[in-house]
């Protein structure tokens, strides 16, 4: 049965334990997952989870619903997070995202007229195809652990949860063209690393 | 006329419509006439799509949302 955000919202409030058992099983493998591109130990990431809840329980009765139930709670994930990280001085990640560098790609891809110097090659697959629609699987999984942490989170958040810009930036509490720079060399990242794959392979 | 640099540097600004009209137009126009820059947009949209299917399914223990559901109940009462 699909439940609007509004009953979902009026069930938690009222004490539905029910309703709070299907958000938590609705969310709580994604909030790991983006938790544990942060805290890089799946443990801990756990740990994070949890304490989102607790802090979810606590905080619901001042939740304003200016976002919507999801984005409030990944926020709150996020910056539990970010306080974990904090404390084992990881600091690099934040930095990152508040100020993406916009490093060139230029001296590998493009020439110095901006034209490609290395053009896209057709791939040789038909994402119509089930066998190779799980190869690209399989390589766009690859390509993603690749990526650095934030642009990691990025990904996640926007192609993978389904997140919309604005959501991500107010998870992440990062400025709108950061989010989508990070988005733009995540997606570069991944499609060039799925392209020296299928270029190697006969 | 932008550059191929210049167009890929824009195609997720680009594929969000997040560009002005007049930006919009120029990728546009690139577009038809830079069949390199075809496919990158086409690839570009296809590790959008291939990343969409990549969620996460782990379970939740059982007796962690119990515990969960404890700390819930305990805020009601």
């Amino acid at each position: 049965m699909h439940v609007s955000e509004d009953q979902m919202i009026a069930g938690l409030l009222s004490g539905d334990e029910e309703a709070f058992r299907t958000l938590v099983v609705q969310h709580n493998s994604a909030l790991i997952s983006i938790v544990s591109t942060i805290v890089n130990e799946r443990s801990i990431a756990e740990e994070v989870a949890q304490e989102t809840w607790l802090a979810v329980i606590r905080k619901l009765e001042s939740f304003e619903q200016r976002s919507s139930l999801r984005t409030w709670i990944f926020g709150i994930a996020l910056n539990l997070a970010r306080k974990r990280i904090r404390k084992d001085s990881r600091t690099e990640l934040w930095e990152t995202l508040s100020s993406p560098h916009r490093e060139s790609e230029r001296h590998e891809i493009f020439a110095e007229d901006g034209r490609w110097a290395k053009p896209p090659s057709a791939w040789r697959i038909n994402p119509e195809e089930h066998a190779q629609q799980r190869e690209l699987l399989k390589l766009v999984g690859e390509g993603l652990e690749t990526l650095p942490p934030e642009q990691k989170l990025v990904v996640q958040l926007r192609d993978i949860e389904g997140f919309s810009g604005p959501d991500v930036c107010e998870i992440l509490d990062v400025s709108s063209s950061n989010q989508r720079v990070l988005l733009h060399r995540a997606r570069s990242s991944i499609r060039i690393y799925v392209e020296s794959k299928l270029r190697d392979s006969p | 006329m932008k550059t191929c640099e210049e167009f890929a540097e824009d195609v997720t600004a680009y594929l969000e419509r997040g560009l002005p009209r007049a930006e919009r137009l120029h990728m546009w126009v690139h577009q038809m006439m830079c069949a390199s820059c075809r496919t990158y947009v086409k690839q570009i949209q296809l590790v959008r799509e291939t990343a969409a299917k990549l969620k996460p399914t782990s379970e939740i223990d059982s007796d962690q949302l119990d515990t969960l559901t404890e700390a819930f109940r305990d805020h009601h009462s």
